[in-house]
């Protein structure tokens, strides 16, 4: 250790010690001076059990989820994944906000809120609905494309003494769909689809009310659903949701008949052409935030979440490629008559 | 002789430091039966005086600053058994809570205070604002209407959050590491209980109502949390209007009033025994 390391100090602020080896108090022995310190020992000083004590440690965030962040989760805690699809604007955020605000007030569709890890994040995308957003028409964040894959995680529970189910609810923004059915090539990117408990593809009924736009908002649904089927995103083990969203507004629209007519064709056909490709293909109808109030605050959401507790049925076996036995151990398998196995 | 550590936990102006005020007097005075009676008067009290003094001239108790927390120990005994104990709370601000909220972190002290067997007393007022309205909650009409056009919006920030959540989250903080994982007691102190408007409910029907969301945490999560709930006015009433003369007229343990489970009128004690049932 240098000589520069071992400067002399003192802890008294009117001593000059340091700088000219003279103790104000006159001592001679420094050593025995109770306010006299090498800087090393100034340096432990520091490091008391009274100033450790004062340092801070890291909490977790409360923000959304990352894909890396739910290995870490799965470790803790059998998910059920729900991946939320849909366009722009067409509701998804807006879906999983109302869900919240729900167990902001009180037990939603038969469940208690046991707890949530995105905590922050599910504030964050509520603000806009909220008073103290100061907007006098109610919104919702848009989900960033530079967000990538996110997941909100809500756990809830029908009774305490029933293990909670841990929902977490895909966030994706709309534009990362739109292009996946243009080119299908993106779609293996879409990594919240596969092994997903349910998939909801989303039908923004905004879009419905509007004639123009109507046959679009429909055949986007199930150009998504297809392109999704046709590269292996979903298959017989899944479960599709096609859920129309804003249905306040088709209910209140003057086209109310021809809106439904022509979506009872769409599902008819929807079933018809993909129906056996998937395990289930569901219909559903929500309204998730009305400002107008006329229809119930999160309606048919409540029906859907039970949906998203209820444990899927079954799944079948799907056989895979017939194995490529090439080895002289891989054929002593076939060779061996079924009942010495 | 047991030492038991409790944590105090609320945000600013939850009634923390006033309850600390009062049961500094009341285990003291005899002026009341209590469950918890003051054995011995050992150790620097200044805190503790200092507080009691606003408390007993029915002023309001000043709130504790981050610069001024302080850890509290008091030398007690059960009156029916004459077991002793020492509690000891960290009485920290509302603002430090509120910091560890926003910044997502805490001091390793902090974590320290919980990984002594002991019980929360939780705290929040009756006495609050509505937060967490939604835009349709307060005017679905307007809402509704399409006239009406949009305005600047206020930036989100962690200050908007509403207590309810906050709370849940503080709690959540103690399930998961770096804090110790066991089950904990958690005396939830209503406080201001007399500002609630008569007929008055449960403290667990004012919880589920006004908190609905901290409600069902508490009640759904058996492997983390036992609670008791508590209604608690500490002053007495309202020392800031007139009513503080006649408060000034009363006894001054008589003036508090509590209600929960196993609970004398005037008995502050109460949750603290509960608190420390779970070590015995």
């Amino acid at each position: 250790m240098s000589e520069a390391a071992i400067a002399t100090q003192c802890t008294k602020p009117d001593c000059q010690v340091a700088e000219t080896g003279k103790c104000v108090d006159g001592l001679a022995d420094k050593t025995t001076c109770p306010n006299f310190a090498t800087a090393d020992e100034m340096d432990e000083d520091l490091e008391t059990p009274e100033t450790e004590a004062l340092q801070t440690v890291q909490l977790p965030s409360g923000l959304a989820l990352t894909p890396n962040d739910i290995e870490a989760f799965a470790l803790w805690r059998e998910p059920t994944f729900v991946a939320i699809v849909g366009d722009s604007f067409s509701g998804k955020t807006t879906l999983v906000s109302a869900i919240y605000d729900r167990f902001l007030r009180a037990p939603f569709a038969g469940l208690n809120f046991v707890g949530s890890r995105t905590l922050m994040a599910l504030e964050e995308r509520s603000h806009y609905s909220r008073v103290d957003s100061g907007l006098t028409l109610p919104d919702t964040a848009r989900t960033s494309i530079a967000d990538g894959l996110r997941y909100f995680h809500l756990s809830a529970t029908s009774s305490p003494s029933i293990k909670p189910v841990e929902f977490l609810l895909s966030d994706r923004a709309g534009e990362i769909y739109q292009q996946a059915r243009a080119n299908s090539a993106r779609v293996k990117d879409l990594k919240e689809i596969v092994g997903a408990h349910r998939v909801v593809i989303l039908v923004d009924g905004g879009r419905l009310v509007n004639p123009e736009e109507r046959a679009s908002a429909l055949q986007g649904a199930r150009q998504m659903l297809r392109v999704l089927v046709d590269n292996d995103a979903l298959d017989v083990r899944s479960n599709v949701q096609i859920v129309t969203s804003k249905w306040d507004l088709v209910d209140a629209s003057v086209e109310r008949q021809a809106i439904s007519a022509a979506l009872t064709a769409f599902q008819t056909r929807l079933s018809a052409d993909f129906g056996g490709r998937v395990a289930t293909l569901t219909y559903w109808n929500i309204a998730a935030r009305d400002p107008t109030t006329q229809m119930a605050p999160a309606f048919g959401l409540d029906a859907l979440l039970v949906d998203w507790a209820t444990p899927a049925a079954e799944l079948p076996i799907i056989p895979g490629p017939p194995l490529d036995l090439t080895s002289e151990f891989d054929r002593l398998l076939v060779r061996t008559p079924e009942a010495a196995r | 002789m047991t030492v038991s550590h409790h944590a105090i936990l609320g945000l600013p102006r939850s009634g923390k430091t006033t309850f600390l005020a009062a049961l500094w007097h009341v285990i003291d005075a005899g002026e009341v039966a209590t469950q918890l009676t003051l054995d011995k008067l050992v150790g620097d009290h200044t805190y503790l005086n200092t507080i009691v003094e606003s408390w007993r001239r029915c002023q309001e108790v000043p709130r504790t600053s981050m610069a001024a927390e302080e850890i509290v120990s008091i030398h007690v005994h059960e009156t029916a058994t004459g077991r002793k104990s020492v509690l000891r709370f960290p009485d920290l601000s509302g603002e430090s809570f509120e910091h560890q909220y926003e910044s997502r972190r805490c001091t390793q002290a902090y974590v320290a205070s919980y990984e002594d067997e002991g019980g929360i007393m939780l705290f929040v007022n009756a006495d609050r604002a509505v937060d967490g309205l939604t835009v349709t909650d307060l005017a679905p009409a307007v809402a509704g209407d399409p006239s009406v056009a949009n305005v600047q919006a206020t930036p989100w920030s962690p200050k908007v959050v509403p207590e309810q959540v906050r709370l849940v989250e503080l709690l959540q903080f103690l399930q998961r590491p770096p804090f110790a994982r066991r089950k904990r007691r958690v005396a939830l102190a209503i406080s201001a209980w007399d500002a609630v408007a008569d007929p008055k409910p449960s403290p667990e029907e004012w919880l589920r109502r006004e908190m609905p969301l901290l409600y069902q945490f508490l009640t759904n999560n058996p492997e983390s949390f036992e609670t008791r709930l508590y209604g608690i006015s500490a002053q007495g009433g309202d020392v800031k209007t007139a009513n503080r003369q006649a408060l000034l007229q009363t006894t001054p343990s008589q003036r508090i009033q509590c209600v929960g489970p196993d609970v004398a009128p005037n008995d502050l004690t109460a949750p603290l025994i509960w608190l420390d049932g779970a070590r015995k």
